[in-house]
């Protein structure tokens, strides 16, 4: 009959003695004072009596083993994970516990005793070293790097890397690494091995060293970057810490080949990047002053066209030719229209330069909308336009532009509403700001249409408003000029009942 | 009768400018550029209508050396411009008015009446 007991005893057994990591359980060990000063050995695993080089250490003091642990840091490490139940866990240079190199630990509380466990990542560690320390040599490397991308052969001196491995001087090394990429052409990486003589590496590719030993280079879960190759200069294996060195050389290529050529990409995108950025600021730059020169350029004849159309009219109208004043008439007011569409288009320019300038001064906004409103009424035979006014008052705003804002509001509400009705504008004064809306009744615009609606060059475009011409900049220049003003502007609207459109602004955010 | 002295470099301008006052107790000479001003050979107006955009000579500078010269400078000069940002630098050379293009026959009759009279 099995002893299931035991059983589990010889499982824990040899799993301690067969686990990678070291494992140690210690013993507080305490003065008169009850205070902990030391730790006694209570077990060691065989992997940490090999990485302390010793048989056994059963019954004997930490301090005793290894005077440097007295006082050390780590030391006091273990009693604070004894007094205070908190686990310890750091990477700790190894060389108080007899080897050099790096270790990561964990240390935990067992009952009264510390459970010690540790494994070696020198390795790894001289790795990212490695890294650290060849940063300069692999920016010194970008030509050679960007030659090989282009597929030409490359040769990196790797000389420096194996010295920080090896800690070999030049004329110890003969044996060389060389590393070939994929399809056969690609990365040499020249270094010297930890024994006598120097490196040639055309000696050995030219066949000169008869012993070859090679190992894949490669990203873990990434392609084979390309083969790491040691040539010796006498038929041999490896010896283990030499394939242990040419792991960690390999290692250390792959990511900084690697890490290099995803730079390298990333520099050579993010350039193609801000050279077609260039490009389009350029042309925007263009477009931009097109625009401004087209459309001062244009005011001129049209100034000239506007003073003859006038005095032409006034002439027929002298002259009582009525039927060529009617046509006189239409003329003029084409031309206002043409005059309208420059201004726009110059204002969405300098809008886009950050150059709409305003020309604050203090004025009684409610003559101004009486004023405006006045004036507008002529511009439909089927509208009425409604002035409910509040009590608004003085106000510290640009009046050509306000009364340019207006103006757009009130034309829109008449343009869609074709069938006529009634255009509302309200004014509302309250503490710091004044509220002006223009509503109507007309076609209204699609939800999904009004969050695009202050967008330049933004048309609703539909089956009801396909007989609206325009551009689509009143409501974005009108926006923009609301915002200079430190204002903002906002529409409700349901298809087919009508808008409102309504703006506010603060009474005097702008200094004369 | 009263003199206007247009100085305009846009031969249409300058041919409708003068249709304005056709008609009215106005005599008007034009000026292609600023030239003969700054030398002090013309006959003096009553009113200066300036182009801001002029070849050579600046309209605006040449409405501030109108202001330093003692001759002229109790002549009213009115700036036009196509760009109304022109409004405030006109004020700042001395003008004593602004008209942006394109204009009204109206806005331009009223404008120079009121510093003529």
């Amino acid at each position: 009959m099995v002893n299931p007991v035991l059983d589990e005893l010889e499982l824990l057994e040899t799993v301690l003695n067969n686990t990678a990591s070291s494992i140690m359980l210690l013993k507080p060990v305490r003065n008169n004072t009850q205070t902990i000063i030391d730790f006694e050995y209570l077990f060691t695993n065989p992997q940490i009596l090999r990485s302390m080089n010793r048989q056994s250490v059963a019954g004997k003091c930490l301090t005793e083993e290894f005077p440097g642990m007295a006082g050390s840091e780590l030391l006091r490490a273990y009693i604070n994970v004894i007094e205070t139940g908190v686990n310890f866990q750091a990477e700790v240079h190894m060389a108080p516990l007899g080897t050099p190199g790096w270790a990561q630990l964990y240390a935990r509380r067992a009952g009264d005793s510390l459970l010690v466990t540790y494994f070696d990542i020198t390795d790894r560690k001289k790795a990212d070293q490695l890294l650290r320390e060849n940063e300069a040599w692999l920016n010194g490397q970008k030509e050679a790097f960007q030659a090989a991308m282009s597929g030409q052969p490359l040769v990196l001196s790797l000389e420096a890397l194996a010295k920080t491995i090896t800690n070999h001087t030049n004329g110890q090394a003969r044996a060389a690494f060389y590393m070939v990429a994929p399809g056969g052409k690609g990365f040499q990486l020249v270094a010297g091995m930890p024994e006598a003589g120097s490196v040639d590496v055309n000696g050995f590719e030219r066949g000169a060293g008869p012993g070859c030993w090679s190992l894949p280079v490669n990203i873990v879960g990434g392609p084979i970057i390309g083969t790491l190759a040691i040539y010796f200069q006498q038929r041999r294996e490896p010896t283990p810490r030499e394939t242990e060195l040419a792991g960690i050389i390999a290692h250390a290529a792959a990511i900084i080949i690697s890490l290099h050529k995803e730079s390298l990409e990333r520099s050579e995108v993010e350039a193609a990047l801000r050279k077609s950025e260039e490009r389009l600021k350029q042309t925007v730059r263009q477009k931009e002053e097109f625009i401004s020169i087209a459309s001062h350029e244009l005011k001129t004849p049209v100034t000239s066209i506007k003073t003859y159309a006038e005095a032409l009219l006034e002439i027929f109208e002298e002259n009582s030719d009525e039927a060529s004043a009617v046509y006189m008439h239409k003329l003029n007011n084409q031309v206002d229209r043409l005059t309208r569409l420059i201004k726009d288009l110059l204002d969405t320019s300098n809008i886009s330069d950050g150059a709409l300038q305003l020309f604050p001064e203090q004025f009684n906004l409610d003559e101004l909308i009486a004023e405006r409103i006045d004036e507008m009424k002529g511009i439909s035979g089927i509208h009425k336009i409604i002035l409910r006014a509040g009590s608004v008052g003085e106000v510290i705003a640009d009046k050509e532009r306000i009364s340019q804002v207006l103006a757009n509001l009130v034309g829109n509400a008449v343009k869609y509403s074709p069938s006529g009705g009634n255009v509302i504008v309200c004014t509302k004064g309250e503490e710091e700001h004044v509220i002006v809306s223009v509503e109507d009744n007309g076609i209204g615009i699609a939800a999904e249409a009004q969050q695009q609606l202050f967008e330049r060059f933004f048309r609703v475009n539909s089956v009801k408003t396909r007989n609206f011409s325009g551009m689509g900049l009143g409501l974005y220049i009108s926006l923009q000029i609301i915002r200079r003003h430190g204002g903002d502007m906002t529409v409700e609207s349901k298809e087919g009942k009508g808008s409102v459109f309504s703006f506010t602004i603060p009474k005097s955010s702008i200094q004369t | 009768m009263k003199k206007i002295m247009i100085v305009e470099d846009d031969a249409g301008i300058q041919d409708s400018a003068s249709l304005i006052f056709r008609q009215s107790d106005y005599e008007v000479t034009v000026f292609k550029d600023g030239r003969l001003l700054l030398a002090g050979q013309f006959e003096m107006p009553d009113i200066f209508l300036i182009d801001k955009q002029l070849p050579g000579v600046d309209g605006l500078e040449l409405c501030r050396h109108l202001k330093q010269q003692a001759p002229t400078k109790h002549i009213p000069v009115i700036i036009m411009s196509a760009s109304p940002q022109v409004s405030n630098m006109a004020a700042q050379a001395g003008a004593e008015g602004f008209i942006e293009k394109p204009f009204t026959i109206a806005d331009m009759r009223a404008l120079v009446k009121k510093h003529t009279e």
